[in-house]
């Protein structure tokens, strides 16, 4: 019987020689002729898109917006809250 | 692929180039196929998630960093996918066993050529392999067979670099005495009961 490391070699050797597996050809050609579509339709969709999925509107817009909203609904109850108690 | 040669692609796939598109998809597809392959234990269900992973890369492409490891998030997607479909079929591990008689290199008698060209280890690997559990399997496929650096596969499956460590250590040893199990078996013993 091999040693314990030893044997940890030898099977981490052949792990990594496993055999690779395709896909058959008609369907990854089928992946690849809807892939390019896909990308042809984007080639040709307004740029708003892409736009909306920027980091632009993830990191800043949006955060600002839901900021802005807060802000103007904090402001609204302040100033109700300062006309009851006759401010 | 070199670093340099998959930043120029990530900032083609950005702009919607197809033959860049082309270029990641002959370089990383039979991979990522043997990965799901092997992770999923059937071959119709790899072969849908396979289309829906390349699908995702191409809904956003334009959106993806100029930084992007583009294998990594791959599989990151394609390991995603795979979970969500466990959930969405309520697959627990009794019944993953029992659709391992359906995995392709199990139960399927190896043809000659395979028989003078697969070593024996090879195939007692991938029995053994398809009998981890799915945590264990993932971590295995990710860095011993599809060579991940511990820290990408951790941010693959989203764990910290430190539970992915364990995962892996624990995983080799379940490997290791599935494997001597397997070897302790009496000969003509089938490795697998099949229900």
């Amino acid at each position: 019987m091999m040693p314990n490391d030893a044997r940890g070699d030898a099977v981490a050797r052949e792990l990594a020689r496993l055999a690779t597996h395709e896909v058959g050809a008609a369907r990854a050609e089928r992946i690849r002729a809807r892939c390019h579509a896909a990308l042809a339709r984007q080639r040709r969709a307004p740029k708003l898109s892409a736009f909306l999925d920027s980091a632009l509107v993830e990191r800043v817009l949006e955060p600002a917006l839901v900021g802005g909203v807060a802000i103007v609904f904090l402001a609204e109850v302040a100033a109700r809250a300062l006309v009851l108690y006759g401010f | 692929m070199d670093r340099e040669t998959e930043l120029r692609l990530v900032e083609r796939l950005r702009d919607g180039d197809e033959a860049a598109f082309d270029a990641v998809y002959d370089a990383y597809r039979a991979r990522l196929f043997g990965f799901l392959v092997r992770l999923s234990r059937r071959r119709d269900v790899a072969e849908d998630l396979l289309e829906e992973t390349w699908l995702r890369l191409v809904a956003r492409a334009s959106s993806l960093s100029v930084d992007t490891r583009l294998l990594a998030w791959l599989f990151t997607v394609a390991r995603n996918l795979y979970w969500s479909y466990c959930r969405s079929r309520l697959l627990d591990e009794d019944r993953m066993a029992a659709l391992a008689r359906l995995w392709p290199l199990a139960d399927r008698r190896p043809s000659p050529f395979e028989e003078t060209a697969g070593s024996e280890m090879a195939r007692r690997l991938e029995r053994a392999l398809a009998g981890l559990s799915r945590a264990d399997r993932e971590t295995l496929l990710l860095v011993a067979v599809e060579g991940l650096e511990p820290a990408e596969a951790a941010a693959v499956c989203g764990v910290s670099a430190e539970t992915l460590r364990q995962r892996l250590s624990r995983a080799r040893a379940r490997l290791a005495a599935t494997l001597e199990a397997g070897e302790r078996r009496p000969a003509g013993e089938p490795h697998e009961v099949l229900t």
